[in-house]
């Protein structure tokens, strides 16, 4: 056996492989049938649009995965987009600067994955209540401080509407490339640096991870921070398109992305998935919507479509489970 | 003798769990290079003291030295960073990382800025494995192996690092003979390095093959440590048991009857290979194997826990339904599990309640229970057991492992089974509970029923059975008449 | 026996063996508190108020409670109860007929409950997953049906009576509440039935070696409580008089938290249906003393998320502690 072959990751030698290029046979023929039912889909705008709706799930993908992998969930993250706004337009509207506001969303963001972190290790509550408890305090707080009025953004400022709307070249939004960075430099941690190895072990066997003296609880705060920070960062991007900070923002969000990184091979039992594969589960969901819209097919199909992926993904992945 | 020579000494170790002394004043000293095999029975304490040994138990009392400097462990990565590697038997591998990742799992070599160095990793683990003779790619996951080969990835991994000591718990269990061989080979390499290795096994034969002393740990205590050439088998195993064998089982001879359970052909997608045999009503059929041979496996096989994807099986001639286990139990069978705790007693329910489970339909009219008739059925069974309990009504999980066993055997006793199968029924007990139920499997099958016995105890295989099979690799490879069977024979063919 | 050297240990250990006394006192402490925000609280009419508001959420506490005994759990029953809502209204207009209506909703109910239970035990699909995935069909499945609201237009006077008629003094929901959960309390603690879903929910392995049809339990208990949680739906689309596609939001929260308050452990095998009654009345207590209070309503979900959290927890401490025990 060479040494490249050798060298190769593991995720190349099993039925890992399979599923994506099962999947991505899906993607592609998904991409051939929108084609061809509707004229308006391949078009610069559309395709360009297409790119910034799934940057946004991306971003937020990227943390869940990492925080999946390692074993646990967060079905928060839709909450959480609508709280971190608050922060990011009350502050920007008040002093007029952008990067000031951006500061305090991220400290709430960082902050809350804290809290859900904390639960989960040290009180050693089962992660998906937590989070599920969470989704509807969080959800509530807003409504509350709120009073369901979005508060929209006054500032006016250029680089707060450039980030979520602004594009390259007319068609590469400037999301798409944070998104692109972002998934780069995790693809890098998740396979070739320790942490990243080590994210799996915890979340294919903690206590094997502890007996060689890796802390699980603390992997997985880290984790649990990094994927609310990252929801943080897709939520400044969220409320850049929305120009305000409503308090609907990110309703249903986290189911989405969990039926993406599902799709995409993500495993929920822990220590299985990468990010080529949560990506093109987030492609495949992005085109999904897409399509639908453009056949003018309402959001409440998309819904049903949505938690008709989550059990078809789920089964599969138990499929695979107890015959991988 | 040289002082120096010692490079572990453990004096007046202590260790209790609730309601059991596992350690009682162990001392013990293993030398450099030296290989001490630690024999005895189950629940005797070999693996407690190698769980302290290696950090994962905290003892209660007395000393550790290694190197002559007192030692406290507070974690397994403290006995690792000494020095002290330990390959437990239950796996400590991460199934969904591959084997190099495993072997490097406590630190992955890193390039020049903090990346994983893979080639340097997976060029290593391959040293590594070929220097057991274990032919695989460094970059599979583990979960694609056999458990035979994780078990030598296991023993890669101790390699990996600088150890001093090397403890080893039934590492053969589940090797195949030239695995066994290779081991062995590696473990006199690594007593020429002057490694000290202590070596848990009950294969006595390994014991004198490979060992240089021998220390057989009873009840608790030490018992004997004596150097491999100036003792023997008899020696040994009167050691371990402290008395005769053969007066503990109280096997009275019954009549064979006709056949009851018919097995054909039966395999499984991932270990049992076309097996056939029968049963007979009266007549208790051993079945013996070693870690991997898949004896629970066709427990639950038979039973319909697990699919089967061939094979037929018969009840007093009738077809019984494979792989549906409301069927089993309908038919008449019964089944004792190996975990009686994860898989036996509902532990939240009451000591009747355990025992009425699958005959409750009798106690109940218009689909209501009637109490009193449950109670009292349970209270005959309380008192034809002599299990231990305060009352009915207490929860199942506060009784003691004997008498939780006592109530899953009266489960089957009040149920009008055909057949029964007993997984491991003695495991776990102390002394005086398995007589106990070695009378009741003898009643059982006084009373008619088809008894299969499943353990891994040669001395209850050999003492409660009429007939053994034993098993290796999924299949039977072996059958001995009572007065036939020895030892040896037996252990010839689980190797086979 | 070991000394309890903490406050919390003893705290856990009370919880353990005391649970539901410990569950009236808090209920009492909690009445006691906002009547002294609010006299009216203490009001024969106003606890007749809560009782008959509670009732949805009890009759669907009953199911909820055999599902977490059985180690199962539906968060589709809020989604699940505007569907049911909408659909009755809708039959009834159409059909003229309260009993067609109100039939077609408990079989909506029990058609979503197959589903669900076939998801789990067929497809293997975790029931959080799987009920918040089907949570979700059914919140689109009721805007694919009907956007907007269904108003009443048949005026049947037995469909009014269901949700805001009397018997007596009582109304009628208490009494149906009542007549359930009495039943159900026969069911589930002296009854076959109520056996195997111990022992199913306890060990799932036992309970198959003993000849329990674990699949078919598990699903008949999902259909139960399914068409349960329609009755609830149906209680309430009479009480709203119009059968609203955005209702629900929130019930299914209200409903778990209850009823894990009350003492039923998420890991199965555990449960009792006075706990799950302690524990919705005291969550339907602080929804109420909330609104009574003048305070913001959106607090409710604040709240509700927030005792889901320590419910949770207390659950925990509980399993912790009864581990404890056993050692001592």
């Amino acid at each position: 056996m060479s040494q490249n072959a050798v060298n190769r990751g593991t995720a190349r030698l099993s039925l890992a492989r399979f599923g994506e290029l099962g999947l991505l046979a899906v993607l592609v023929a998904l991409f051939l049938v929108f084609t061809f039912s509707s004229k308006y889909f391949f078009t610069p705008k559309n395709l360009s649009n297409v790119l910034g709706q799934i940057s946004l799930t991306m971003v937020s993908a990227v943390g869940l995965s990492l925080l999946v992998i390692s074993g646990e969930v967060d079905i928060s993250i839709g909450s959480l987009q609508a709280v971190v706004a608050l922060p990011l337009v009350l502050v920007m509207n008040a002093t007029g600067s952008f990067w000031l506001g951006v500061l305090p969303a991220l400290a709430v963001g960082v902050l809350i994955g804290i809290i859900n972190g904390l639960l989960v290790t040290r009180l050693k509550i089962n992660s998906l209540i937590v989070t599920l408890g969470m989704y509807y305090l969080l959800r509530g707080f807003v409504y509350l401080v709120t009073g369901k009025v979005p508060i929209s953004d006054q500032s006016g400022k250029d680089l707060f509407f450039m980030v979520g709307n602004g594009k390259l070249f007319r068609f590469l939004p400037y999301m798409a490339l944070l998104m692109i960075v972002i998934v780069v430099v995790f693809m890098y941690v998740l396979r070739h640096t320790t942490y990243g190895r080590r994210l799996y072990a915890v979340g294919g066997s903690p206590e094997v991870a502890r007996a060689v003296g890796i802390n699980p609880e603390r992997l997985k705060l880290s984790a649990f921070i990094l994927c609310s920070l990252l929801s943080t960062v897709s939520a400044i991007l969220l409320a850049s398109r929305l120009s305000s900070a409503n308090h609907m923002a990110g309703q249903g969000f986290e189911f989405q992305v969990v039926a993406a990184i599902v799709l995409g091979g993500v495993s929920l039992a822990g220590g299985v998935g990468n990010l080529l594969g949560a990506l093109i589960g987030v492609l495949i969901l992005g085109l999904i919507q897409n399509g639908l819209s453009l056949m003018n097919v309402g959001t409440q199909y998309q819904l049903v479509i949505t938690g008709a992926i989550i059990i078809l993904a789920v089964a599969v992945d138990e499929l695979k489970k107890r015959h991988g | 003798m040289n002082e120096n020579d010692v490079i572990l000494e453990v004096r007046k170790i202590n260790k209790e769990f609730p309601g059991v002394k596992a350690l009682n004043g162990v001392d013990l000293i293993l030398r450099r290079g030296e290989v001490q095999a630690l024999v005895g029975e189950n629940g005797a304490g070999k693996s407690t003291l190698i769980k302290i040994l290696a950090g994962v138990y905290r003892k209660d009392a007395g000393e550790i030295l290694f190197e002559g400097t007192p030692l406290e462990l507070h974690s397994a990565h403290d006995s690792l960073q000494r020095g002290i590697k330990v390959v437990f038997q239950e796996l400590a591998l991460v199934p969904q990382l591959s084997v190099a990742e495993n072997v490097f799992l406590e630190s992955f070599p890193l390039k020049r800025g903090g990346a994983i160095d893979w080639r340097a990793m997976n060029g290593k683990t391959q040293e590594i494995l070929s220097s057991i003779n274990l032919d695989l790619n460094p970059s599979r996951k583990v979960s694609s192996l056999t458990i035979s080969q994780q078990q030598m990835v296991e023993i890669a991994r101790a390699l990996s690092h600088e150890a001093k000591v090397v403890i080893m718990d039934e590492p053969t269990s589940a090797l195949t003979p030239n695995e066994v061989r290779s081991l062995f080979e590696v473990i006199r390499r690594l007593k020429a390095l002057g490694i000290g290795i202590l070596y848990v096994t009950h294969k006595l034969e390994e014991v004198f093959e490979l060992c240089d002393r021998v220390t057989v740990f009873r009840d608790g205590q030490l018992v004997s440590s004596r150097a491999v050439p100036e003792t023997n088998t008899n020696e040994v195993v009167t050691d371990m048991v402290g008395r005769a064998i053969t007066t503990l089982f109280p096997r009275t001879h019954s009549v064979r009857g006709e056949p009851v359970l018919t097995v054909r052909g039966l395999s499984t997608d991932k270990k049992l290979k076309g097996v056939s045999f029968e049963v007979h009503a009266g007549e208790v059929v051993g079945i013996f194997g070693l870690l991997g041979a898949g004896r629970t496996e066709l427990a639950r096989a038979i039973f319909g826990l697990d699919p089967a994807i061939a094979g037929e099986l018969e009840l007093r001639g009738r077809k019984l339904r494979l792989g549906s286990t409301s069927h089993s139990a309908h038919a008449g069978l019964g089944l004792l599990t190996e975990d009686r705790k994860g898989e036996g007693l509902v532990l939240q329910m009451s000591v009747a309640q355990n025992m009425t489970l699958p005959s409750v339909r009798e106690f109940a009219r218009f689909g209501l229970i009637r109490a009193k008739e449950e109670n009292s059925r349970s209270q005959e069974y309380v008192q034809r057991l002599a299990i231990k309990t305060p009352s009915l009504r207490h929860k199942v999980e506060y009784l003691s492992g004997g008498n939780q066993q006592k109530v899953l055997l009266a489960r089957w006793l009040m149920k009008k089974l055909e057949v029964i199968i007993l997984d491991e029924p003695t495991r776990g007990i102390d002394v005086g509970a398995k007589a106990e139920i070695h009378k009741l499997i003898d009643e059982l099958a006084m009373a008619g029923l088809a008894v299969m016995v499943l353990t891994s105890e040669m001395p209850e295989l050999l003492g409660v059975s009429d007939r053994i099979l034993v098993m290796s690799g999924g299949r039977i490879t072996g059958e001995f008449g009572r007065e036939e069977a020895t030892q040896e024979k037996i252990l010839a063919a689980a190797i086979a | 026996m070991a000394t309890s050297a903490t406050r919390g240990q003893t705290f856990t250990r009370a919880l353990v063996l005391f649970n539901e006394l410990i569950l009236v006192l808090v209920l009492v402490l909690i009445s006691i508190l906002i009547s002294i925000g609010n006299p009216k609280f203490i009001s024969f009419a106003n606890i007749l108020n809560i009782l008959r508001d509670s009732s949805m959420a009890v009759i669907a506490g009953i199911g909820m409670t055999m599902l977490l005994i059985t180690g199962e759990v539906d968060l589709s029953i809020g989604s699940l109860v505007a569907f049911v809502g909408v659909v009755a209204m809708d039959i009834i207009n159409k059909t003229q007929s309260t009993a067609l209506g109100v039939l077609a909703g408990l079989a909506l109910g029990s058609l979503t409950g197959l589903v669900n239970g076939v998801v789990r035990t067929k497809l293997k699909v975790n029931s959080l997953i799987g009920t918040i995935a089907m949570m979700m069909i059914l919140r689109g499945g009721v805007y694919i049906y009907r956007i907007a609201a269904v108003q009443n237009y048949h005026q049947k006077r037995a469909f009014f009576e269901i949700g805001n008629g009397y018997l007596g003094f009582l109304p009628i929901p208490i009494l149906l509440m009542a007549i359930l959960y009495l039943v159900f309390l026969v069911v589930i603690n002296k009854s076959l039935a109520g056996r195997y879903l111990y022992a199913t929910g306890g060990n799932p392995t036992a309970a198959r070696i003993s000849g329990i049809n674990v699949d078919r339990l598990k699903i008949l208990t999902f259909i139960v409580s399914s068409t349960l949680a329609a009755m609830a739906g149906v209680i309430l689309v009479s009480r709203m008089n119009s059968g609203q596609p955005n209702s629900g939001q929130g019930f299914e929260l209200e409903v778990i938290s209850g009823v894990i308050l009350g003492g039923t452990s998420l890991g199965g095998g555990e449960g009792t249906l006075v706990g799950s009654l302690i524990g919705i009345i005291i969550m339907r207590i602080i929804n109420n003393g909330i609104i009574i209070l003048g305070w913001n309503q959106d607090l409710q979900i604040v709240v509700s998320g927030f005792v889901l959290i320590v419910a949770v927890y207390l659950d925990n401490r509980r399993k912790v502690a009864r581990a404890k025990i056993i050692t001592t």
